[in-house]
């Protein structure tokens, strides 16, 4: 295989490095070659890192020539979200200026994946703040004239363009899964708190999770088992799949998700009521405005004005409002809760955004007879699982007819994300994806 | 007004819209748990 075919086949990319068929210094350049290559057309990236890049694939090549490997993680390319800090390179959280500091430490999961032997090769790029759901500075790989996806649009594009073996995330209300979804990539939101937030800018403090995009599932469980809590346990036998969710989206949506579930061999399918999208998206962006006009109110000369018009906004929200957002929140996760006992489930299965990228001039799309905002959509069934704090993740499960991919959501038991990912591997072997 | 406080104005009037939407919609499906003597507590996530 060529360097650049094991840039977008990590396991294949571990494998060479540790047979010596490939160096970890070479196979670092050519993804630092890959990504100026493609920032033109493409966006993923807000800072290249290519001094910290070579140190570092210098020392991880150093130590497998000496029988030292660290892990699955050892010499291979990461990217990391720019609201998560780097020591010693700039964080920009994709601002005018709001945040911008050049932080002495990095992020302790940044830290984890340096330990694990990892090279970081820069940061991506993010929707301002991590606030917005399509990243305008990144464009799909699938094609250029389409949205990424956010916030962590530079992740996905990274990953799916075959820059980065794996890179790092945020997800408040769907900002790993959504562009993981658009880019056909895997994006794991794990378990509220399983991955530390040390180090990593603040949106919504209530639902803020680090997450993980990776290519496949094998590499993203490599990576799980390098940054996640020990003692993950645990396999999917029944899945409940909202048929409502699967009905609410896009035709082609909908019915590609269905029928990779249907193709999967050795689980159980049960039709189950899933829970109420529209409470939950309304929950989940009443406290993330308000948190975020919390976080950021002071800095809205940094912002630009459509992340300004937000703030604002999030200040003029009544406490009774944020109030019964937390109250629904309580209730959204103590029906997820009865669902998952009631039904006996091992997952909950609906597709991960309602409609495929959009081009990327489009604010506004018709949608099941109405026009709706491209925002609006993306969180849509995305929002539940960043509410009760359960791991989720989606997985690609084909394509629509513009060849654009299509994501399956799976939502699990908290510290459940190993059988999530495990299960993520069987999607990818049977669907046309 | 310039384009760039249009733009901000636009998305204030949005995200208005949308957020007393929503918290209308809270307000009566959290009613029961509103009313619930004691509260609801927040149970551990399946």
């Amino acid at each position: 295989m060529s360097l650049t075919d094991l840039l977008a086949a990590p396991a294949a990319a571990r494998r060479a490095l540790d047979a010596g068929d490939a160096g970890v210094v070479e196979l670092t350049e050519a993804a630092l070659a890959r990504a100026e290559a493609l920032q033109p057309v493409l966006g993923a990236f807000a800072t290249l890192t290519p001094e910290l890049a070579r140190e570092q694939a210098r020392t991880a090549e150093a130590e497998l020539q000496a029988g030292q490997a660290r892990g699955p993680l050892h010499g291979l390319p990461v990217a990391v979200k720019d609201v998560i800090d780097v020591a010693g390179v700039p964080t920009r959280l994709g601002t005018p200026g709001a945040g911008h500091r050049v932080p002495d430490r990095s992020a302790r999961v940044v830290d984890a994946l340096i330990a694990g032997g990892a090279i970081v090769i820069g940061k991506a790029t993010t929707h301002e703040l991590a606030l917005g759901m399509t990243t305008p500075a990144a464009r799909n790989p699938h094609d250029p004239e389409r949205i990424a996806g956010g916030s962590s649009g530079g992740p996905a594009v990274a990953v799916a363009a075959g820059i980065a073996a794996l890179a790092l995330g945020t997800d408040t209300n769907g900002s790993v899964r959504c562009p993981a979804s658009h880019c056909g990539v895997i994006g794991l939101k794990p378990t509220r708190e399983a991955l530390s937030r040390a180090g990593v800018a603040p949106l919504a403090w209530t639902q803020d999770t680090v997450g993980v995009l990776a290519p496949d599932a094998r590499s993203a469980a490599d990576a799980w088992r390098v940054l996640g809590p020990p003692s993950q346990q645990g396999e999917v036998h029944r899945i409940g799949v909202d048929r409502a969710a699967c009905a609410a989206a896009a035709p082609e949506v909908g019915d590609r998700v269905t029928a990779a579930l249907d193709e999967l061999a050795g689980v159980e399918l049960v039709d189950v009521e899933g829970p109420d999208l529209a409470l939950c998206s309304g929950a989940s962006v009443i406290a993330i405005v308000v948190e975020a006009a919390e976080a950021w109110g002071d800095a809205l000369d940094g912002v630009g004005p459509a992340v300004r018009g937000a703030l604002r906004a999030g200040r003029e929200v009544p406490p009774d409002a944020y109030l019964d957002a937390k109250r629904a929140r309580v209730l959204v996760s103590a029906r997820m809760r009865a669902l998952f006992e009631r039904e006996a489930l091992d997952a909950l299965a609906l597709p991960t955004v309602p409609v495929t990228a959009t081009l990327a001039v489009l604010d506004r799309i018709p949608f099941h007879g109405r026009e709706r905002s491209v925002e609006s959509l993306q969180g849509l069934f995305t929002a539940p699982a960043s509410l009760t704090g359960q791991p989720a993740l989606s997985v690609p499960c084909g394509r629509d007819a513009d060849g654009m991919p299509i994501g399956l959501q799976l939502l699990g038991r908290s510290g459940a994300e190993g059988a999530l990912l495990a299960l993520a591997g069987s999607i990818g072997i049977t669907s046309n994806n | 007004m310039s384009e760039r406080e249009d733009a901000e104005e636009a998305t204030l009037q949005a995200y208005r819209r949308l957020l007393e939407r929503a918290a209308a919609a809270l307000a009566e499906a959290t009613a029961v748990q509103r009313e619930a003597d004691p509260p609801l507590d927040p149970p551990p996530c399946p």
